[in-house]
C-alpha cells in the first residue's frame, strides 16, 4: 500500500527541517511548501492525504489558504500557529480546518494527530 | 262597254254580210249585258260561237285572280268532247308549270294549252284573234282532237290575264267568214267578264278592308277636301263618343274647337294640295276628357293623280305624352336641383374618366368651367399626394368591392390653390355591368377645416391656459350635473377628479356629515353667485385627495350661462404656515429664552446691543439691562477688536460670518473663547447682527481629552499588536528548538549520528536567533519608551567605520565591498556602537539581497550640515509596495533567501529608531531587479557641540 502523502506548509524553514524527517521516519511521504499559494498549487497537483498548515505566513496566511483548499478538497487539514489568539481555534474551524496545534507543540501530539487523521 | 268593244261593234256593222249574223250579234249584245256572272258569260259566249262556227270546239277559260296564281277557275265549253278528260289525265301538276311547259312544248304539257291557252297571250294582247299558233301545238291538237286550226283570244285586265277563248276547228272558213262577229262577241264577253271580275274583286277587297277598319282599335276615317268625314270606323266613334252615323257627313268644326279644327284642316288641305302625307298631333275632346292623338293623313288619288279623298289614321298617344311630360318635368326638376345644389356634382365617363357634366357649384369649387372640365379627369385636379388613395378607392369601386365611397382629399384649383373637400363617388353601370358613369359629389370643407382647426387651436389654447393655471379649475354643467372640464392642476393637486357633481362630492368629501354640510353651504353660495356678475368666494372646504391627504381650498364660483366655473384656491400651505407661524413664534421665543447658546443681537451700524438671551448674559456675566447699554467693543479684548469690527463689516456684505475661537471678556475681566456665528437680519427696521455664542472653553478641553484618549488607545492597540507579533516571533524559534529536541527524545526512531548532529546544530542556530531576537526586542522596547541610552561622544566618521571594519568584511566576504569616505569629515556627536549597528545592519541586508560577487558601495559624506551615509547594492531590489512597510516592525520581505540567517524583522525598525534618536532620517531608494540604496543622515553637532564637547578622546 502506498504510504500517505503529507503536505507541510510553513514559512520558517527550521520548522520544516524537523517535521519533515520525523514524518518520513514514520512512513509518510512529505511535501513542503513555504507559503499559501505554493500550498494550493501543490494540493491541486499532488492531492496530499493530509495538510499541516501554518497560520502566520507572509502574503497569503493559513486561514486564506485553508479556505481556498476547501473549495475543491476535503483533505484533512491541521493548522499550526505560533499565535495564541483566543479566537484562532474558532477561525480555523470556520475556514474548514480539522485540527489546531499551538507552537511550540509536543512532537508526539502532532504525530498522534496525523495518525488519527489518516 | 269599253271603247274597244264599241269600235269592234261598229266595224262589225259595216262588215255584216247577212242579217242572221246581225241578229246574232244584236241578240248577243242584249243578252250578254244581262248576265251576272262570268261563268254565265262564258257559257253564253260558247253557245253563240258554236252556233257561228258550226263544227269544232269552242271553249272559254276563266282565271281566279284573287289567288294571285294562274289557277283555272273555270273551263267552259270543252266538257263534252273529252278534251278536259284528256287534259286532266295529262297534267296533275302545279298550274304554275303550265306556262313554262307551253313555251317548252312537250306532249305531256299539251293540256296546258287546253287549259292554259291564256299563255298564248304573252305580249299583252287584250283580245287577239290569231291562227298562227305554234305548229307543234297544232299537230298535237290535230292528233288528239282531229282539228287543224286554233283560234285564240285572251282577256287581259290591268295587264293581268283573266281569261281567254279558244276555237279549235277543222274548217277555218267558218271562222274566217265570221271573224268580225266572233271578234265582236269575244270583245263584248271580255268586257263583261272583266267588269264582273273587277266588281267581284272590289267587293271582296272592300269587305276585307272594311273588316280591318271596323275592327281596328285605332281611329281610321276618310275625309274629303272640305274636311267632311266620309267614312269613320268604330274606334273613332268611340273616341268622339258618338255613333258612326252621327259622324259621317259632319265636318271637323263639328267636333273640335275652332282653332284646333282650323289647324287640322290646314294639314288636310296641305295633303290634298300636295298629295303628300301629313302628320298632325293634338288634343281630341272625348267622353272621358281630352286625349292626345297623332293622326296620319294619307291622300288618295284617282287615275289622273288627282286627290279625291284622304284616309286618316290616328293613334292615341295620351299615355306616352303624359309619360313624356312627366319625364320632362322630372328631368327638369332634377336638372334644376343638380344645378342649384349646394354641393358640387359632376359626372364622368366610366371608362376614360373624363368629366361629362359638372354643376355650377362643382365648377365654382374646382375653379374650372364645365367646358374646361370636359377635357380633364379627376386626376388632373387631385392633389398629387392624394391621388393614389383616390385611385385605390376607385379601383375598389370599379371592381364592385364597394358600391360607393367617401373620401376627404385635396384638390388643386385652376389657380393653383389647394382646397380640402369630401368627395362621395358612386358608379352607374350599363346593363352589361360595365362602368358607365361615375357620379362625384364634392363638398368643399376647406373653410370648415380651417374653422375646425382654428376652433381646435383656440380650444387647445384655452385648455392650455386653464391647464397652466396653478389654480385647479372645473366646469360644472348645472343642467345635467356633469363636470365637463377639469384643468390639469386639479388632477395634480387632488390626484383624482370626477365627471359628475355627485361623484365629485363623494370623492372630495367622503365623510357624509361633512358632505351634507358642504352641499348646504354650496347651495347657499350658488344663489349668491348667480346674482353676482363676478366670482364669489364660497369659503373654505376640506377636500380629500387620492393619496388620503386633505387639502383646504377656497372655492370661487362664477356663472357662465348654464355652466359653473369653479376655481380651487389651495390654501392648505397658507393655513399651515399661519399655524406654523404661531407655533414657530412660540417655539423661537422659547428657543431664544431657553437656548443654551448665547444669542446677542447688535445693531450692525452702531454696534450697540439690542437684545440678549439669558444664556449670553450668563456667559458674559452681565444682566440684560447692562448689555443693552453696551456695544460690541466692550466684550472683546483689545487685541481682538480689530478682528471683530472686520467681521461686522464683512457681515454687511454677506448674510453670515463665522469666527472660531474668538476671545471674549467677561464682566469680571476673565477671558473665554467662543465660536461666534453671526447672521444678518432686519429687526425693527434695522440691520442687525445676530450673534450665536458657543463657549468652546469646555469643548476645547473635551477635544484635547478625546485626542489624548485616541492616542492612548492607539498606543494600547499598537502594544497588543506588538505583543502578539513578539509572541509569534519568540514562539517560532522556540517551536523549532523544542521540535529538534523532541525528535531526539522520541525513541521510536533511530536517527543516525549525522542526523542527530544536524538536529542539534539546527536547534543551536534557532537558539542564537532567539538570542538576537531578544536583543532586538529589548532595543526596540527601549527605543519605544525613549530609554535607549545613547553613549554619545565626538567621533570622526573614519573612527566609526574603523570600529566595524572587521564585521563588514565578514559580512561581505562573497561580495565586492567598496567604502568611499569623503575626506575632512567633521567629528560627529554620536553613539558610535549604535551608528555602527545601523551601518552593519544595512550592509547585512545588502549582502543578503544581492548575488554573490555583487558590488556593495558604502559612501559617507556631508550634505547640508549632515552626515549622509548610503549603502548601495545591485541586488534584487524591492517593489514600491514593500518599500512602504519596510521600516515597520516584524516586516520581512518574503523574498528572504533560504538558508541564510533569518532576520528578526526588527532590524530596519531599530535602524530607524537609532537614526531618529540621533535627529537624522533614514530612507531607501530601490528598483525591483536593479538594486537598493539605503541612506541615512546624522546632523553634525555644529560649533556648539564642538565647543561643548572637545574632540574625542580618541585619536583623529
Amino acid at each position: 500500500m502506498k504510504s500517505p502523502l503529507i503536505l507541510v506548509v510553513d514559512d520558517d524553514p527550521s520548522i520544516l527541517k524537523f517535521i519533515q524527517p520525523n514524518l518520513e521516519a514514520r512512513g509518510y511521504q512529505v511535501l513542503t511548501a513555504a507559503n499559501g499559494e505554493e500550498a494550493i498549487i501543490l494540493t491541486q497537483k499532488e492531492k496530499p492525504d493530509l495538510i499541516l498548515l501554518d497560520i502566520m505566513m507572509p502574503e497569503m496566511d493559513g486561514f486564506e489558504a485553508c479556505r481556498r483548499i476547501r473549495k475543491g478538497f476535503d483533505t484533512p487539514i491541521i493548522m499550526l500557529s505560533a499565535r495564541e489568539g483566543e479566537n484562532d481555534q474558532e477561525k480555523c474551524r470556520v475556514c474548514g480546518a480539522n485540527d489546531y496545534l499551538t507552537k511550540p507543540f509536543v512532537l508526539r501530539e502532532l504525530l498522534n494527530m496525523v495518525k488519527s487523521r489518516l | 262597254m269599253n271603247k274597244r268593244a264599241k269600235s269592234s261593234a261598229l266595224n262589225a256593222s259595216r262588215n255584216l254580210e247577212n242579217l242572221d249574223q246581225l241578229q246574232i250579234l244584236a241578240h248577243t249584245s242584249v243578252r250578254i249585258n244581262q248576265l251576272e256572272t262570268s261563268t254565265e258569260v262564258a257559257d253564253f259566249v260558247c253557245q253563240q260561237l258554236k252556233a257561228i262556227v258550226g263544227k269544232g270546239y269552242v271553249g272559254v277559260s276563266l282565271l281566279d285572280q284573287t289567288a294571285q296564281t294562274l289557277s283555272v277557275k273555270a273551263l267552259r265549253g270543252f266538257e263534252d268532247n273529252g278534251l278536259i278528260d284528256a287534259g286532266l289525265r295529262l297534267t296533275g301538276t302545279d298550274p304554275r308549270k303550265l306556262r313554262v311547259s307551253v313555251n317548252d312544248f312537250t306532249p305531256a304539257d299539251l293540256v296546258i294549252f287546253k287549259s292554259g291557252h291564256l299563255e298564248l297571250l304573252d305580249g299583252g294582247l287584250h283580245t287577239l284573234f290569231f291562227r298562227n299558233y305554234p305548229r307543234v301545238v297544232c299537230l298535237a291538237l290535230e292528233n288528239l282532237l282531229n282539228v287543224r286550226f286554233v283560234y285564240a283570244m285572251g282577256f287581259v285586265h290591268h295587264g293581268r290575264h283573266v281569261g281567254g277563248i279558244a276555237i279549235l276547228t277543222d274548217t277555218p272558213a267558218a271562222v274566217e267568214s265570221n271573224r268580225i262577229i266572233i271578234e265582236s262577241i269575244v270583245a263584248q264577253a271580255a268586257s263583261i267578264i272583266i267588269r264582273i271580275f273587277t266588281e267581284e274583286e272590289l267587293r271582296q277587297s272592300e269587305q276585307k278592308y272594311r273588316i280591318l277598319l271596323e275592327e281596328s282599335p285605332d281611329p281610321v276615317f276618310s275625309m274629303n277636301s272640305e274636311g267632311r268625314y266620309t267614312y269613320v270606323n268604330q274606334a273613332l266613334a268611340r273616341a268622339f263618343g258618338q255613333s258612326v252615323d252621327n259622324i259621317i257627313g259632319k265636318t271637323l268644326w263639328d267636333f273640335f274647337p275652332e282653332a284646333e279644327a282650323d289647324k287640322r284642316f290646314a294639314s288636310l288641305d296641305q295633303a290634298f294640295k300636295t298629295g303628300q302625307k301629313m302628320t298632325i298631333e293634338g288634343p281630341v275632346p272625348g267622353p272621358d276628357g281630352t286625349r292626345y292623338y297623332v293622326t296620319t293623313i294619307s291622300p288618295i288619288t284617282d287615275n289622273q293623280k288627282k286627290v279625291f279623298s284622304a284616309i286618316c289614321s290616328s293613334k292615341d298617344i295620351t299615355e306616352r305624352k303624359l309619360a313624356a311630360e312627366a319625364l320632362r318635368v322630372s328631368e327638369e326638376l332634377l336638372k334644376a336641383t343638380i344645378n342649384n345644389a349646394p354641393i358640387g356634382i359632376a359626372t364622368a365617363d366610366g371608362i376614360d374618366k373624363r368629366f361629362l357634366t359638372a354643376n355650377a357649384e362643382f365648377c365654382q369649387i374646382i375653379g374650372y368651367s364645365e367646358q374646361e372640365l370636359r377635357s380633364q379627369t379627376f386626376k388632373n385636379i387631385t392633389h398629387p399626394e392624394d391621388l393614389s388613395d383616390s385611385l385605390d378607392h376607385l379601383a375598389a369601386l370599379e371592381s364592385g368591392i364597394i358600391s360607393s365611397f367617401s373620401l376627404e382629399k385635396r384638390y388643386v384649383k385652376k389657380d393653383g390653390t389647394l382646397i380640402v373637400a369630401i368627395v362621395r363617388v358612386s358608379l352607374i353601370r350599363d346593363p352589361e355591368g360595365k362602368p358607365s358613369v361615375i357620379i362625384a359629389e364634392i363638398e368643399n370643407i376647406t373653410e370648415r377645416k380651417r374653422l375646425e382647426e382654428e376652433l381646435r387651436r383656440s380650444e387647445a389654447q384655452l385648455r392650455l391656459i386653464l391647464d397652466s393655471s396653478p389654480f385647479p379649475i372645473a366646469l360644472f354643467d348645472i343642467q345635467d350635473n356633469h363636470i365637463d372640464f377639469w384643468s390639469q392642476s386639479a388632477l395634480t393637486l387632488f390626484g383624482h377628479t370626477a365627471s359628475t357633481t355627485p361623484g365629485w362630492y363623494r370623492l372630495a368629501y367622503p365623510d357624509p356629515e361633512y358632505r351634507r354640510a358642504v352641499i348646504d353651504r354650496w347651495k347657499r353660495y350658488l344663489e349668491k353667485a348667480r346674482l353676482s356678475a363676478r366670482a364669489v368666494n364660497t369659503g373654505e372646504y376640506r377636500i380629500a385627495c387620492a393619496d388620503g391627504s386633505v387639502r383646504v381650498c377656497e372655492l370661487y364660483v362664477s356663472f357662465l350661462t348654464d355652466h359653473l366655473i369653479v376655481t380651487f384656491n389651495d390654501i392648505t400651505e397658507r393655513k399651515q404656515s399661519e399655524k406654523n407661524l404661531q407655533e414657530s413664534e412660540q417655539r423661537y421665543r422659547t428657543l431664544f429664552e431657553k437656548a443654551g447658546e448665547g444669542i446677542l443681537i447688535a445693531d450692525l451700524e452702531t454696534l450697540k446691543f439690542k437684545y440678549a438671551n439669558p444664556a449670553v448674559c450668563d456667559l458674559l456675566g452681565y444682566s440684560l439691562q447692562e448689555l443693552t447699554k453696551m456695544s460690541v467693543i466692550n466684550i472683546h479684548p483689545e487685541n481682538s477688536i480689530e478682528h471683530v469690527l472686520a467681521e461686522f463689516s464683512a457681515l454687511a456684505q454677506r448674510d453670515m460670518t463665522r469666527s472660531l475661537g474668538l476671545p471674549c471678556l467677561r464682566k469680571d475681566g476673565t477671558l473665554f473663547y467662543a465660536d461666534i456665528t453671526s447672521v444678518k437680519a432686519v429687526i425693527d427696521g434695522k440691520e442687525c447682527n445676530i450673534g450665536f455664542f458657543i463657549d468652546i472653553t469646555g469643548r476645547r478641553q473635551a477635544e484635547a481629552k478625546l485626542v489624548e484618549i485616541a492616542a492612548l488607545e492607539q498606543v494600547s492597540q499598537a502594544k497588543s499588536e506588538l505583543l502578539a507579533n513578539v509572541s509569534h516571533e519568540l514562539r517560532t524559534p522556540l517551536a523549532s528548538i523544542k521540535g529538534f529536541i523532541e525528535t531526539l527524545i522520541e525513541t521510536d526512531v533511530n536517527w543516525s549520528r549525522e542526523q542527530q548532529m544536524d538536529f542539534l546544530k539546527s536547534a543551536n542556530i534557532e537558539a542564537d536567533r532567539l538570542t538576537l531576537l531578544i536583543r532586538d526586542l529589548l532595543d526596540m522596547s527601549r527605543l519605544d519608551s525613549g530609554q535607549l541610552l545613547l553613549d554619545k561622544h565626538s567621533y570622526l566618521v573614519q573612527e566609526i567605520f574603523d570600529s566595524i571594519a572587521g564585521i563588514l568584511s565578514t559580512i561581505t566576504l562573497k561580495h565586492k565591498m567598496q567604502i568611499e569616505l569623503l575626506p575632512d569629515l567633521a567629528p560627529l556627536d554620536v553613539d558610535k556602537v549604535r551608528i555602527g549597528q545601523v551601518i552593519t545592519n544595512l550592509v547585512e541586508n545588502a549582502a543578503k539581497f544581492s548575488p554573490e560577487g555583487g558590488p556593495i558601495v558604502i559612501q559617507a559624506g556631508f550634505n547640508n550640515g549632515s552626515l549622509l551615509v548610503s549603502i548601495a547594492d545591485q541586488g534584487i531590489g524591492m517593489p514600491s509596495a514593500v518599500l512602504a512597510k519596510l521600516f515597520d516592525r516584524f516586516y520581512q520581505a518574503k523574498m528572504v533567501v533560504d538558508g541564510k540567517t533569518r532576520g528578526t524583522g526588527l532590524g530596519l525598525a531599530i535602524c530607524k529608531g537609532i537614526v531618529e534618536a540621533h535627529g537624522g532620517k533614514i530612507w531607501v531608494d530601490s528598483q525591483e531587479g536593479r538594486g537598493s540604496k539605503f541612506c541615512f543622515t546624522i546632523p553634525v553637532a555644529k560649533i556648539q557641540g564642538a565647543s561643548d564637547y572637545p574632540v574625542s578622546h580618541k585619536n583623529k
